[in-house]
């Protein structure tokens, strides 16, 4: 409450309350509503004077005579008429039908247009006070009442305009409340605990393609021993707490015990949480938004009961799913909880819809099922750790990591932190999953940015050097060295300084990223299954830019590989990734897409499509395929042989310029290694006596240095910089 | 054989495993939500529910978090149990205590609970959790066969009169406490809090371990002079833990020419001390010698001699570092 306004605001609302509580105490099950708001007319008055008022007391209307037919209730007769026959059918007098007494979980089905038409629509006036005030100086709420027509239309949702959708509707105990005040948890336990129960409903339907959402928030009654559950919304228009007592009640037999029941069980709820005196301002506002924009809704839903088990097996299952300690329980073919028939109504709104097909599993089945997947899923992250680690010792040389494609790895790592970030706010959000939650979200991001972007900062130093270079001279194999109008960078980043603008932009890409997803949940349906599957395939090509990157590399085929590595040190031809990785991490992160585009019945609720997945393994397959063939047959196959220009060769004979401008070594026609410090003896053009040496026994460095084969390679697994001047040597 | 055994758990492959499950299953367990399946209790899971899978499996386990620290530690303590009998005795021994214990418990309980735990408040319903039967049936070889290599005092003195008699130690003091303690007082004060620790039922637990030892020891229960476990033998190949084995061991790891250089001169020099006579002559030549506390110089003119294993955890560290 932050003013007068507000205050007096709250006070109205509560002194509403409480002289509508008064009337509740009062009323029996042969006296009809009197003064409650939403409840002072039935449909028999709109019917007569579609233009009626809601005022107390109407003229001529008899207060004190209760009968369960429309010149009383808000329903129409004809959908009383199909309650007793459709949904509330079975009477269960025998007891000869066990019906589970708790039932948290989350039901998923379809529902139906019945009518949107037919029915009139029940006058529900909002009292005035509820409005915000116009002015700072406005101290006393105004009185009086507006009607729906007299409201500014803010689009609200006055309709139900689809024919078939599809609902939600999840079910939690109330016997578990928090405080508001003392955030004090205290268990509400009614006297009849074994027989009536409190739920807290959230009701969520909208057409196939998202366009018109629906949700309403409620408290319902749920009667165990019939299996009925009755919930009504409550708004500013609309107090259906004191309505439940009459509505549960409107069957023939046990009429009035069942209205003293429900009767006693709201009277007991409200005195446990104080009804009026914990409101706050807030309950005003949702009160009044609820009241503007919705409609207000009775759902009456029928379970399908639980025959199969006894009494004390419903108990032990009760037990077991609160408390595990292994009873013999068999959790495993526990049935879903079913709504056999449902119906919803709105009387001010006159909408009446059908359900059918509504049924969900037992939150704490769901919640066993969702930690199986996630330890599946830790077992995955550790896999691919665990190759990630391999495919690192096996470029373990910068020539090596030089061939391996940054973005190929960006993406991989792209995808592994934000799964942990969504992780990690998955962990906030639900408390019984927080230790596999919170595990998965570490491993996933000890993966993504310890490993991945380590192995990143070590492929981003060895690529430094090609920055700024054209394609065409990454394709010749040189990095511009001898190209003197490239301006030499200044100087060469150390691996610290990368690190620190890799990880930069880590986390930035990260938060943006994991932003665009979660916001990306919300979107209409139509838009969100175009962005998902256009981000799903291009998460999914991350072998792409390294088959560019082999293709620019330019490694050679397997069988020339064969041939050159019999003459000695030519480790540096290995293709960059091991085909365990590449399979391994294809598996890896194909398996969780898979799952959730094929199996219908996946935790997430996605939809079923296999045809995006076979497209998208063939996409994969494709990939692999071509990294295979750039394997066997060479990485630029496919290019045409005239594009390709020739790389830099380190081994070429000298002129014998040369050696008079460096000078020789102690013998005649050698120079020094500047690494052995030994003769380098070498081919000379002009000398014929020289000629008997073989090429491949030095290198020469773009730079004019000469140096042992086998010394330089041994260098260049450390560093690609010519040892004596420095300037940035070309990957073998 | 030394005073010292060696720092750490190499070559000590028994005493791994137990410390490994120790750990481990109960971190998994906790992270599954599978950590009730390891409660033993008489009332709703053997009598009534008959799940008998509870007593092969209680003892992997040790509920409470606490418990599983000091049973981790208290196995660390028992490698000199592995070091005098071997890894494969101590394999055996282990198995052996698991099997009579468990056993002579179930048994026991059964039998109070059909004679004397008719009432409610006199039956034996709680057993212990995680392998605290095994451990005390361990205690008693523990006790047994490992001598105590020192001991110490000390005096907890009453509060004085005055500064009298402050600095005059020498003088008896009547009211002065002393306290002996040797070397096996940590071993002793876990055991104490592990028993303390599960209540009443740790007591009896306990005792019955204990006795179970006891009589395997003495032959009572039969198994421990004849039987070995087979198929073992390839995990635990190495023997005892003496000096060159654990070299072996660490020779397995590293495998560098150095290191097994090292190994040579450690194996000739016990193998000298087993054979001959322990004089002056059989002292180890290249400088690896029985103190421990330079093992390591043996091979200390050939360069990477002292190079350490890089076992998966070092690498991992190692990604940090570089």
């Amino acid at each position: 409450v932050s003013s007068q306004y507000e205050f007096n605001q709250l006070q109205r609302l509560k002194q509403q309350f409480r002289t509508e509580h008064n009337t509740f105490v009062n009323m029996t099950y042969t006296d009809s509503f009197r003064n409650i708001t939403g409840l002072k007319l039935s449909y028999q008055d709109m019917l007569n004077n579609p233009l009626q008022n809601a005022t107390y007391p109407l003229p001529g209307k008899d207060y004190d005579r209760w009968f369960p037919n429309q010149n009383y209730m808000v329903l129409p007769n004809d959908v009383i008429e199909a309650i007793n026959t459709e949904v509330w059918n079975t009477s269960n007098d025998d007891a000869s039908n066990l019906f589970p007494p708790n039932i948290t979980s989350t039901l998923l089905g379809k529902i139906d247009l019945v009518s949107n038409n037919k029915y009139e629509k029940i006058r529900m006036p909002v009292p005035r006070f509820y409005e915000p005030a116009t002015d700072f100086s406005e101290d006393i709420p105004p009185e009086g009442e507006t009607y729906w027509s007299e409201w500014p239309s803010y689009g609200e949702l006055h309709n139900v305009s689809f024919q078939h959708g599809e609902i939600a509707i999840q079910i939690s105990h109330m016997s578990n409340l928090q405080d508001n005040n003392n955030y004090l948890r205290r268990n509400f336990i009614n006297k009849k605990n074994d027989r009536w129960k409190l739920l807290n409903l959230q009701i969520d339907f909208s057409d196939k393609a998202e366009k018109e959402k629906h949700s309403i928030y409620s408290k319902a009654v749920y009667d165990i021993q019939r299996g009925r559950i009755l919930s009504i919304s409550q708004s500013s228009k609309f107090h259906s707490l004191f309505a439940l007592p009459h509505y549960m009640s409107f069957q023939n037999d046990y009429n009035e015990k069942i209205f003293n029941d429900v009767k006693e069980l709201v009277d007991e709820f409200w005195n446990f949480t104080d009804y009026t005196d914990v409101m706050t301002m807030k309950d005003v506002q949702d009160a009044y938004n609820n009241a503007n924009f919705k409609c207000e809704y009775l759902i009456f839903l029928q379970l399908e009961p639980w025959n199969q088990y006894t009494r004390d097996q419903i108990k032990l299952i009760d037990d077991e799913l609160n408390w595990p300690l292994g009873r013999p329980a068999n959790l495993s073919s526990l049935p879903p909880i079913n709504v056999v028939s449902g119906l919803l109504y709105s009387p001010d709104c006159g909408v009446r819809l059908g359900l059918h097909n509504v049924k969900g599993t037992r939150y704490e089945l769901k919640i066993m099922s969702i930690r199986k997947h996630l330890l599946f899923g830790i077992a995955l992250f550790a896999a691919q750790i665990y190759l990630l680690l391999t495919q690192m010792h096996h470029t373990n040389t910068p020539s090596m990591v030089n061939k391996i494609s940054f973005y190929c790895f960006s993406m991989i790592n792209l995808v592994d932190g934000s799964l942990a970030t969504l992780y990690f706010v998955a962990a906030s959000v639900v408390p019984e999953l927080y230790l596999p939650l919170v595990i998965s979200a570490f491993s996933c991001f000890i993966l993504a940015s310890i490993f991945e972007i380590r192995y990143l900062i070590s492929i981003y130093a060895s690529q430094v050097n090609e920055q700024n270079v054209g394609i065409i001279n990454l394709l010749r194999g040189n990095t511009g060295t001898y190209d003197e109008n490239r301006p030499r960078p200044a100087f060469i980043p150390d691996e610290g300084s990368i690190g620190g603008s890799l990880y930069g932009r880590f986390f930035f890409m990260l938060i943006i990223f994991t932003f665009l997803i979660l916001s990306s949940t919300s979107w209409p349906r139509q838009l969100r299954m175009v962005f998902e599957y256009i981000l799903i395939f291009i998460l999914n090509s991350y072998w792409i830019p390294q088959i560019f990157r082999n293709a620019v590399k330019g490694i050679p085929s397997r069988r020339e590989r064969a041939r050159s590595s019999i003459g000695g040190n030519r480790s540096q031809n290995k293709m960059p990734l091991l085909w365990s990785f590449v399979i391994g991490t294809t598996i890896i992160r194909s398996l969780p897409v898979v799952y959730v585009f094929t199996y219908s019945s996946n935790v997430f609720r996605h939809h079923k499509d296999v045809h995006f997945v076979v497209f998208l393994s063939l996409w994969l397959l494709f990939q692999i395929s071509i990294l295979y063939s750039q394997d066997v047959l060479g990485s630029r196959w496919f290019l045409p042989k005239h594009t390709i220009p020739d790389g830099y060769s380190y081994f070429k004979p000298l002129s014998n310029e040369y050696i008079s401008e460096h000078g020789g070594g102690t013998a005649e026609h050698t120079v020094d290694c500047a690494i052995c410090m030994s003769d380098v003896p070498i081919y000379i053009e002009e000398i014929p006596e020289t000629h008997k040496v073989d090429q491949h026994s030095y290198m020469v460095t773009p730079c004019n240095h000469v140096f042992h084969t086998s010394c330089l390679e041994n260098w260049m697994n450390y560093k690609l910089q010519c040892p004596v001047c420095r300037s940035p040597l070309p990957p073998l | 054989m030394s005073m010292e055994p060696p720092v750490g758990l190499t070559a000590m492959p028994v005493t791994k495993l137990a410390m490994i499950t120790t750990l481990v299953v109960p971190l998994v367990a906790s992270i599954a939500s599978y950590k009730h399946i390891f409660l033993l209790q008489y009332d709703p899971f053997l009598q009534t529910y008959h799940q008998y899978y509870r007593l092969l499996i209680f003892q992997f386990c040790a509920i409470n978090e606490s418990d599983t620290v000091i049973l981790a530690l208290i196995w660390y303590l028992f490698r000199h149990l592995e070091r005098l009998l071997g890894s494969h005795k101590y394999l055996t021994l282990i198995v052996l205590s698991w099997a009579y214990t468990t056993l002579g418990i179930w048994g026991l309980n059964l039998i109070w609970n059909a004679f004397i735990g008719q009432y409610k408040w006199l039956q034996w319903n709680n057993f212990s959790t995680g392998s605290l039967p095994i451990v005390l049936s361990l205690v008693h070889f523990y006790k047994e066969y490992t001598p105590q290599i020192y001991e110490w005092n000390i005096r907890l003195l009453g509060p004085r009169g005055g500064a009298s008699s402050h600095n005059d130690n020498k003088r008896e003091d009547k009211s002065a406490v002393e306290w002996k303690i040797n070397d096996q007082f940590l071993l002793n004060g876990l055991i104490l809090l592990l028993i303390l620790n599960q209540g009443f039922a740790g007591i009896l637990c306990g005792f019955i371990s204990w006795m179970c030892g006891i009589f395997i020891d003495k032959g009572l229960l039969p198994g421990l002079d004849h039987w070995r476990i087979p198929f073992v033998s390839y995990f635990i190949s190495q023997g005892p833990p003496t000096r060159a084995n654990v070299a072996i061991a660490a020779n397995a790891a590293t495998n560098t020419a150095a290191a097994r250089a090292t190994v040579e001169a450690a194996t000739a020099a016990t193998g000298n001390g087993n054979t001959g006579n322990s004089g002056p002559t059989s002292l180890p030549l290249r400088g690896s010698s029985t103190t421990p506390t330079n093992t390591s110089s043996a091979g200390d003119d050939e360069p990477g001699a002292d190079e350490p294993a890089r076992p998966l955890g070092v690498q991992f560290l190692d990604t940090f570092r570089r």
